[in-house]
């Protein structure tokens, strides 16, 4: 079970939880109509690291003479009621199929004691209303500054605390690094 | 700027966890117990991912 803050800070912190961001999945004209396709993500935590989310505020909110340390955009992932993922259907709304990870037997335990690189396991405490969340670190996706704040104002849960919030950047940051050997033979 | 809290989950009437006294009494709880199950309040992350497509035509000035 980790540790969250319920107070909002007024700039974006790594760890934040947000609900329902969206993200854009195209934008096609096709003769004087245009088709927007979006993915409303029920939440998602910010990947970002806090310093680099800090230097944006201050150098957003004061006046200087360049905007060399404003960020181009959030990193950030999805996180899915494991309920959901258990059952490998987390995302048919998406119409995408997921590979089931049956709560019992090692695969549910390893995913439940995050001894799988490519998911993060959240249980809150009880005083927080969320279920049991799965961050999965393979789909994570970036969204534009401003937009992320105004998302925040208006739909922040919590903030992990410090602690739980590095073993999610450090594992997130180890996925990424990955090195796939390949398959004996090939 | 500080930011509302966001709501928590213990803002309406209780019903104390089946099997406890005040649940066979059948009367709301005035503190709520640390298991209680709040009613009517959305617990987050319950729902899934989903798409919406907009279309729109583009009009001239």
């Amino acid at each position: 079970m980790i540790r969250v803050h319920r107070a909002a800070e007024p700039r974006l912190c790594q760890g934040d939880i947000i609900r329902d961001v969206e993200w854009i999945e195209s934008a096609v004209d096709h003769a004087g109509t245009v088709e927007i396709s979006k993915i409303v993500f029920p939440l998602v935590v910010v990947l970002t690291q806090d310093c680099d989310l800090a230097r944006d505020y201050q150098f957003r909110a004061e006046d200087r003479t360049n905007e060399d340390k404003w960020l181009i955009s959030i990193l950030v992932a999805p996180l899915y009621n494991a309920e959901y993922v258990y059952s490998g259907d987390h995302l048919d709304q998406l119409e995408i199929h997921m590979q089931p990870v049956p709560r019992s037997g090692t695969r549910g335990n390893n995913l439940r004691n995050n001894q799988t690189p490519r998911f993060h396991y959240l249980e809150f405490p009880a005083d927080v209303p969320i279920v049991p969340q799965v961050i999965d670190f393979k789909h994570y996706f970036s969204v534009g500054v401003r937009y992320l704040c105004e998302a925040k104002e208006r739909g922040f849960v919590c903030k992990v605390d410090a602690l739980y919030r590095e073993d999610v950047s450090h594992r997130f940051a180890s996925f990424l690094a990955r090195i796939g050997l390949p398959e004996p033979g090939e | 700027m500080s930011m509302p809290e966001p709501p928590l989950v213990f803002d309406a009437k209780y019903v104390a966890p089946m099997g406890t006294e005040s649940a066979s009494k059948q009367e709301p709880l005035t503190d709520p117990p640390k298991d209680a199950v709040p009613l009517g309040v959305e617990r987050y992350g319950m729902s899934k991912p989903r798409r919406i497509v907009i279309r729109a035509r583009v009009t001239s000035d």
